[in-house]
């Protein structure tokens, strides 16, 4: 593992160009929290000052916040009715555990008005009167394009027991989406504020966070950013204060029971080394190398190909099973992954979750796309580079599972959950409105993953790479669109490629293309010679692809089928006549969605069909076998 | 001491001949499976070269594909060989009686000798089949309320490592119970066909010389599950092998270690039959140990 590691920084390849924070926009937004946690009554007592800063040139009359914790408040918010959860545990002990919420107990303009009573909610997105995720709140003076405004707020969460990703279980406690969140006011005036949905993840401008976190001295805490100070109270808490610049979130978590762990991990194009910092369970002990070298190896693979992981640190978290809900999530800096110890080692569970969740660190955290109305240009981004870092981690096995002779390879599991998909939706669509749950990650993660191990079928690792590196560059900190990705890969690729995401990410397109027939003819004539004809189909969608002609003397001719039209005849005179066709014979369209009929044979041989069945056949006599009692 | 020469004086011609037959009936039934497989799979292929694709594609995106498209098919030919699994259980009650028949009379191994003894031991196996339902229910029971503790413990407790032992715990004790009725069953079988009278008694008796012979039968068992492993790694080592070889070497060869799995099974019923031949029946006091002649 140590040469897989060295090897990344040991190569000819160039360093990749370094992406300085200061290149970014200027930061939008300051928070600066203090918050004290209890324990014992699963409450949380905070004040926060925001400073704002209005980027637009429109003035901003109303301001609008998350209070994303509402989502748990009951049974009838947005978030809960999206998830299917309306008949949440309806006992009241159970109610008291399960559910939470924010309360703004007051809010002030400093220098100005009391804006606590000027509190709104609303639902900009489904008029739920249920859900109070969303608040305005009016200014008497707006402020002005360029001006800034300081508010304090004081606020109070009731935390709810874990399921997804925020809450708490026993004394383990996981704060995302935890504070009163600006949202975006857009150049046109109007706001970027939506609901906290089942589907949708966040979207915010970058800035500056130090937070302040004071709880019993028994915990140790781990959080976005830097660590500052740590101060002990007579009383037997301990402030905990951590910063960070240029994010757009801020998470924490808080468990006596963490074993903390360090490293520090050389990154291309960074002189400094980046922190690593473990909260680990104490029954994975197992499971430590396991995050460490998946965390450093995606966070070099990204660095290199991308540019330099600009933070100092990043802390990776391994909550305990009872919270799995906090598994699998990404904050800036700070990832939880997951582990489940007695899970054989040939399942790479918790390398794919690692690598997943440190990928998002720059299609999340840095470059930082729209996740409520663009989903896909985070996850399914991140998805197809979790496809390539874990087939680079583990070259010589399949890289998801290796296990009592089942091997799957991640990139290669992508393309299961699609034959599962009841109806092909537009990829690129606001989080919420696809059909369910299932078919927004279908979608999100594994279509569009798909759909650009496509593209790097068509381009090629190297002209993909290289365009995924300018684009990665280009757009850090500045929240790009799909219009962007588009654009800088036409421009990077020198062609226009529109026409693919027209129909797979901003269509409900399909792609399947056929052998539909072939045929050998002989002629009268000497020497002896056929006329070999073979009809290709694209019986949905469009997509340039190669098709292998083998001839029955061992000859083989390749085709590149590019032109538009629903079919193709090839016909051809050979002295032997045709034995096989076989469309994109190297699999670099993973997007077809039938490969049964991307190969034909002139004389079906069955050996192959006949070996799968008598395998097959030998498996039910096995099982008769240990049925005789 | 005794199981081993019990189990080594089973190596019999007798009992190689059991093991065919055995494996004539495994086989009889399995062909449906084979036969249908090999049907589907060509019928969903048809002309395509899918599986020549194997290696581009990934076995795993090979399979998706196969069952995406045969869907309907693979399931209908899944439920009948489900039905087909359910029907080889209770006629492998009918083989049962044939075997011990053999074992016990130490007749001669005649396929119509087998047929014979497993047609008239019938009625007597069923009977004690339904009787040991008795302990088969509450080993079920006992077995899936421990599981469902087992994971309400884990949901709250979320301690993994208790978790691992106490699970390792419940499938021990799950496969003791498992051992455990499985061998009232057959000693219960054995004791019917040694001259005890009634299904009930049969099933005291042969409970009885499985509470008072304990070290006997576990013996009995390893020395059965030791070749059984061994056979396992022969099939794995020549499945991976099988490839290239024709078709009909590679059915050769499964079906040459199948029989052998029945084979060692044979000489596991052959020497439980010998064990319990060395020990007097034993009844509680209540039950009347009267034995009928051996007339099956």
């Amino acid at each position: 593992m140590a040469l897989l590691l060295a090897s990344l920084t040991c190569g000819a390849r160039t360093v990749a160009e370094t992406v300085d924070p200061s290149d970014g926009p200027e930061p939008v937004v300051e928070y600066a929290i203090d918050a004290r946690l209890l324990p014992a009554n699963r409450d949380l007592e905070a004040t926060q000052v925001l400073t704002w800063r209005n980027p637009t040139q429109i003035a901003a009359k109303t301001l609008r916040f998350h209070l994303y914790y509402n989502a748990f408040r009951g049974p009838e918010t947005t978030f809960m009715r999206e998830h299917g959860l309306r008949r949440f545990k309806s006992r009241k002990k159970d109610r008291e555990r399960r559910y939470g919420g924010i309360d703004i107990l007051e809010l002030n303009r400093i220098g100005g008005e009391n804006l606590t009573k000027k509190i709104t909610f609303m639902a900009p997105d489904d008029n739920n009167e249920n859900d109070r995720t969303v608040i305005e709140v009016p200014l008497l003076e707006p402020v002005a394009p360029g001006d800034v405004i300081r508010l304090r707020f004081r606020f109070q969460l009731k935390i709810p027991e874990i399921f997804v990703r925020t809450g708490c279980w026993k004394d383990f406690f996981f704060m995302g989406q935890w504070f009163p969140k600006i949202g975006v006011f857009q150049s046109d005036g109007t706001w970027h504020c939506h609901q906290f949905h089942a589907n949708s993840e966040f979207f915010a401008d970058f800035g500056r966070y130090r937070v302040a976190v004071t709880l019993p001295e028994e915990y140790v805490v781990g959080a976005t950013g830097n660590s500052v100070s740590a101060v002990n109270h007579a009383d037997g808490t301990v402030t905990h204060t951590f910063a960070q610049d240029r994010i757009h979130d801020f998470a924490w978590t808080a468990w006596p029971q963490f074993k903390q762990l360090r490293r520090n991990a050389t990154v291309p194009g960074r002189e400094r080394p980046v922190e690593v910092v473990l909260l680990l369970d104490p029954q994975h002990e197992d499971a430590r190398d396991r995050y460490f070298h998946s965390v450093i190896f995606a966070m070099r693979f990204l660095s290199e190909k991308l540019f330099p992981y600009p933070y100092d640190r990043i802390t990776v978290v391994d909550p305990p099973l009872g919270a799995a809900g906090a598994m699998g999530m990404e904050y800036p800096t700070l990832i939880t992954g997951g582990h489940i110890s007695f899970l054989p080692d040939g399942m790479h569970f918790t390398e794919m979750v690692t690598i997943h969740e440190f990928g998002h660190q720059f299609w999340y955290g840095l470059i930082a796309s729209d996740e409520f109305r663009e989903a896909w240009l985070d996850e399914g981004i991140n998805t197809f580079f979790e496809g390539e870092i874990m087939d680079a981690y583990f070259k010589e096995s399949p890289s998801l599972l290796d296990w009592f002779g089942i091997r799957i390879g991640d990139a290669e599991s992508r393309r299961g959950p699609l034959k599962g998909i009841p109806v092909v939706e537009r990829v690129n669509q606001p989080s919420w409105h696809f059909l369910s749950g299932g078919n927004y990650s279908n979608h999100v993660y594994n279509r569009a993953a798909v759909f650009i191990d496509t593209l790097k079928g068509y381009l090629g690792k190297e002209q993909l790479y290289d365009f995924f590196a300018q684009y990665a560059r280009k757009y850090a900190w500045r929240h790009p669109s799909t219009h962007d990705f588009v654009t800088t890969l036409n421009e990077v690729t020198g062609r226009d490629l529109g026409w693919a995401f027209e129909q797979f990410i901003n269509g409900t397109g399909r792609l399947d293309l056929a052998v539909h027939s072939l045929s050998s003819q002989r002629l009268e004539s000497d020497p002896v010679s056929y006329r070999n004809e073979v009809l290709l189909l694209r019986r949905e969608g469009f997509f340039p692809a190669e098709v292998l002609i083998r001839l029955r003397n061992g000859r083989e001719v390749r085709h590149l089928w590019k032109d538009p039209g629903r079919w193709k005849r090839l016909e051809f005179t050979h002295e032997s006549p045709l034995h096989a066709v076989v469309i994109d014979p190297e699999f670099r369209i993973p997007l077809d969605h039938d490969l049964i009929n991307n190969s034909k044979t002139a004389r079906p041989a069955r050996r192959e069909s006949q070996g799968a069945a008598l395998k097959l056949g030998f498996l039910f006599q096995t099982l008769l076998g240990m049925l005789f009692m | 001491m005794k199981a081993v020469q019990a189990y080594v004086a089973s190596f019999r011609g007798r009992t190689v001949a059991v093991a065919v037959y055995l494996w004539a009936a495994g086989l009889i039934f399995s062909l449906p499976a084979y036969l249908g497989f090999s049907r589907l799979i060509s019928s969903t292929l048809g002309d395509s070269l899918l599986l020549e694709m194997t290696e581009k594609y990934g076995s795993f995106t090979v399979w998706l594909e196969l069952f995406s498209r045969g869907k309907m098919g693979f399931r209908l030919l899944l439920y009948q060989l489900g039905v087909l699994v359910l029907v080889f259980a209770l006629f492998s009650l009918f083989l049962s009686g044939g075997v011990y028949g053999v074992f016990v009379s130490r007749d001669s191994p005649r396929l119509f000798n087998f047929l014979s003894r497993a047609w008239k031991n019938l009625p007597a196996f069923f009977k004690l089949f339904l009787t040991c339902w008795l302990i088969w229910i509450p080993m079920l029971a006992v077995s899936l309320l421990g599981f469902v503790l087992l994971a309400g413990f884990l949901r709250e407790s979320g301690n993994e490592t208790l978790f691992r032992w106490l699970f390792l715990t419940w499938g021990g004790v799950t496969l003791i119970m498992i051992g455990y009725t499985m061998a009232v069953y057959d000693l219960s079988r054995i004791r019917r066909l040694q001259g005890v009278r009634g299904t009930w008694k049969s099933f005291r008796s042969g409970m009885n010389f499985v509470h008072r012979h304990v070290l006997v039968l576990i013996t009995l068992f390893f020395l059965f599950l030791v070749p059984l492993l061994l056979i396992f790694c022969l099939t794995s080592a020549f499945s991976d092998i099988a490839g290239p070889l024709p078709h009909i070497v590679t059915f050769a060869g499964f079906q040459v270690l199948m029989w052998m799995r029945y084979f060692f099974k044979s000489v596991f019923m052959h020497a439980e039959t010998r064990v319990a031949g060395e020990y007097p029946i034993h009844l509680p006091p209540e039950l009347d140990a009267e034995r009928e002649t051996d007339t099956i």
